[in-house]
């Protein structure tokens, strides 16, 4: 009995030995990624500052979210584009041009244009939770990025019909934060880089506050984008994405 | 009436300075007409020949859904079987050429800037059996070689900075709406008669593009070319009759001729004609004002003379029908005249053409005004302008020498 219980308190000790040292796959740093940025909802104020050259154009909008991102609604708060509102539902998205009082969904090619005029296409904040569906993700390396030990992911595409062929991203070991992600043609051509300049701890939660989407296509061509007055898990109504509250 | 049109013909040899003064003016007249009507029938031709040989060809063919959202080009509607189509079209009738193309939206980098780009996939074989671009390539056209080969238009070339023998990235969403950019060596340069062309357009080849845009084979459009039978007319007719054939024959395909693809352009043909019109009225009627002064002038030169005939015992009815004779005559003289100068005009135009580069680039009208203009024969502006002169002649002669014969004989006598 003793050498039965011996045995018995040996096996889990070394599972529980095994566990804390047992190397994350690629998938499971996605998901810790998805979980450290979980929120039911998120409130906040954003400046989008689109680097063209020489030129600098800024943006300033107000933002709700619900359910990780699958429904958003967006407005835009600067002089130059005042009133004008983006709804997102899942992957349809739907903007609302006050000088014309009219709703114009966006579809197929026009997804993959910049999101007012910035390197940030309506595409890149549409497919966030689809990620791990349509790559392979492999562990390819260790590196440190400003001094954050990151593993490195190679996202590979698993299906033809994703909008970057293959990826890279660093990932913070601790944090799970993906600290910068290369975004590659199917030529293997670098199309885009993104870079998390800026991180805040709110409760148990860290999340990227500030981040830059560089245009690897263009020279000087970047866009930074930075969240502000961040609020989680208030209640957001419901009918506040919908069609009808967009024309509001 | 055989004595008086031999007087009258008489008449005219004898005052040779006044009879080809009076000519002459017609003859200018007439040869400007038939000089412009020339021009402006060329200039309708060639936007036409650019329209079918640079874009629209003779018939397209899409699919349905296709056509629905052509403003996009989208690389998800491709023509099944085109093999098949292709092949029976190529037996129809005065069909000169078939070819696939494959249009798409992307865009062009340098690393420095990017530039929206209209992207053709030509198939290297046919393409040049319907389209007429070889002929406005500067450098080289497609070869076998596995490097990725581009040809720019000139004033996109121009735009960013790159000359036949670099390299320049091409970015474009694949038939799976995934980004690619792939690196390509520039081997020519478009200079059409198209400014749309020069500024906007890149061709690349199936060979290339089936791996970096995802093809599969997929082709969205067939061009067809075909035989210019007798004239504009009977080649609407022709192109009309094959594509109402391969509406019936491919019911589930949109089967359009340039007349349909090129509506609005036509229109504006059409209205530019109605326009060319008016300027032809005009010189016309600069031409018959002319005329009239130059008839009315010999008559009144005369009225001493008509005098003297009516004095001599000569009737008013004969007097008019005398000076009639002689308007004819004028007429004739002056109308051939004007029809050997505006034919004569006409044959350097027709062969030689105006190089209207040398006269500045037009290239911001949007539609093809440069390049060299060539002349159009029209045989039915010659005859009017022969059978105008010669009315016009007729009518300046009668109204003034049916005032001269109503003159008394006396008053005609002393008239200074």
């Amino acid at each position: 009995m003793k050498k039965t219980i011996a045995i018995l308190i040996l096996l889990l000790l070394s599972n529980y030995l095994l566990g804390q040292n047992r190397v994350l796959t690629g998938i499971e740093i996605m998901q810790k990624i998805d979980e450290n940025e979980f929120y039911k909802t998120i409130q906040y104020t954003g400046k989008m500052t689109i680097h063209i050259d020489d030129q600098i154009r800024t943006k300033e909008l107000c933002a709700q979210a619900k359910s990780k991102g699958h429904k958003a609604l967006v407005e835009f708060i600067n002089p130059e584009d005042y009133g004008t509102k983006y709804l997102m539902l899942d992957d349809e998205l739907w903007i609302y041009f006050p000088s014309e009082e009219e709703v114009v969904k966006i579809s197929g090619h026009m997804l993959k244009e910049g999101m007012m005029g910035s390197d940030f296409s309506y595409e890149d904040a549409l497919e966030a939770n689809k990620i791990s569906e349509k790559y392979d993700v492999q562990i390819t390396g260790q590196d440190t990025l400003n001094g954050n030990p990151c593993w490195v992911l190679t996202l590979e595409a698993k299906v033809k019909d994703v909008p970057y062929y293959s990826r890279k991203m660093w990932v913070d070991k601790e944090r799970y934060i993906p600290w910068k992600e290369e975004m590659y043609a199917k030529s293997g051509r670098l199309l885009k880089e993104m870079n998390v300049l800026q991180i805040r701890k709110f409760g148990e939660r860290i999340f990227p506050v500030k981040s830059e989407m560089v245009n690897k296509l263009r020279r000087n061509s970047k866009t930074v984008f930075e969240l502000e007055d961040i609020a989680f898990d208030i209640d957001l109504p419901d009918d506040m994405f919908s069609l009808r509250y967009l024309q509001r | 009436m055989g004595t008086l049109s031999k007087i009258a013909w008489r008449n005219v040899r004898r005052n040779k300075r006044r009879t080809f003064l009076s000519a002459l003016v017609i003859a200018v007249g007439l040869g400007i007409y038939i000089m412009m009507n020339s021009v402006m029938s060329g200039m309708d031709r060639a936007n036409i020949d650019n329209l079918i040989e640079l874009s629209t060809s003779s018939i397209k063919i899409t699919t349905q859904e296709y056509n629905d959202e052509k403003e996009s080009l989208p690389l998800k509607y491709g023509i099944t079987t085109p093999e098949n189509v292709i092949s029976y079209i190529k037996k129809q009738d005065r069909v000169t050429g078939v070819t696939p193309r494959t249009q798409f939206l992307g865009q062009l980098s340098n690393w420095e800037d990017t530039m929206p780009v209209m992207g053709q996939v030509i198939n290297v074989e046919t393409d040049r059996t319907v389209f007429d671009l070889e002929k406005y390539i500067d450098g080289d056209y497609f070869s076998d070689s596995k490097e990725n080969e581009i040809i720019l238009g000139k004033d996109l070339a121009e735009e960013m900075g790159v000359n036949i023998g670099d390299y320049i990235t091409l970015y474009a969403l694949t038939k799976y709406e995934s980004r690619n950019a792939d690196e390509f060596i520039v081997i020519g340069t478009l200079n059409t008669t198209d400014p749309n062309i020069n500024s906007n357009v890149i061709l690349i080849s199936y060979e290339t593009a089936d791996e970096f845009l995802d093809l599969e084979n997929l082709i969205t459009e067939i061009d067809v070319a075909m035989e210019r039978r007798v004239n504009y007319e009977t080649f609407t007719q022709d192109v009309d009759k094959l594509a109402q054939h391969l509406k019936n024959k491919y019911p589930q395909l949109e089967i359009k001729t340039f007349m349909e693809l090129a509506s609005g352009f036509l229109k504006i043909t059409e209205q530019k004609q109605f326009f060319g019109s008016i300027l032809m009225l005009v010189i016309l009627a600069i031409a018959a004002v002319g005329i009239f002064n130059s008839v009315l002038m010999s008559v009144y030169e005369r009225i001493r003379e008509i005098g003297v005939l009516r004095a001599q015992g000569m009737k008013r009815n004969e007097i008019i029908k005398l000076f009639l004779w002689e308007g004819i005559y004028i007429g004739l003289i002056g109308s051939f005249m004007g029809v050997i100068l505006g034919c004569g005009v006409n044959i350097y135009l027709v062969i030689h053409g105006i190089p209207l580069e040398k006269f500045g680039k037009f290239s911001n009208v949007g539609i093809p005004y440069w390049g060299t203009l060539y002349g159009e024969w029209n045989i039915g502006a010659i005859v009017f302008a022969f059978i105008f002169g010669l009315i016009v002649a007729l009518a300046a002669s009668y109204i003034p020498s049916r005032m001269a014969a109503k003159l008394e004989v006396t008053k005609a006598l002393r008239f200074v």
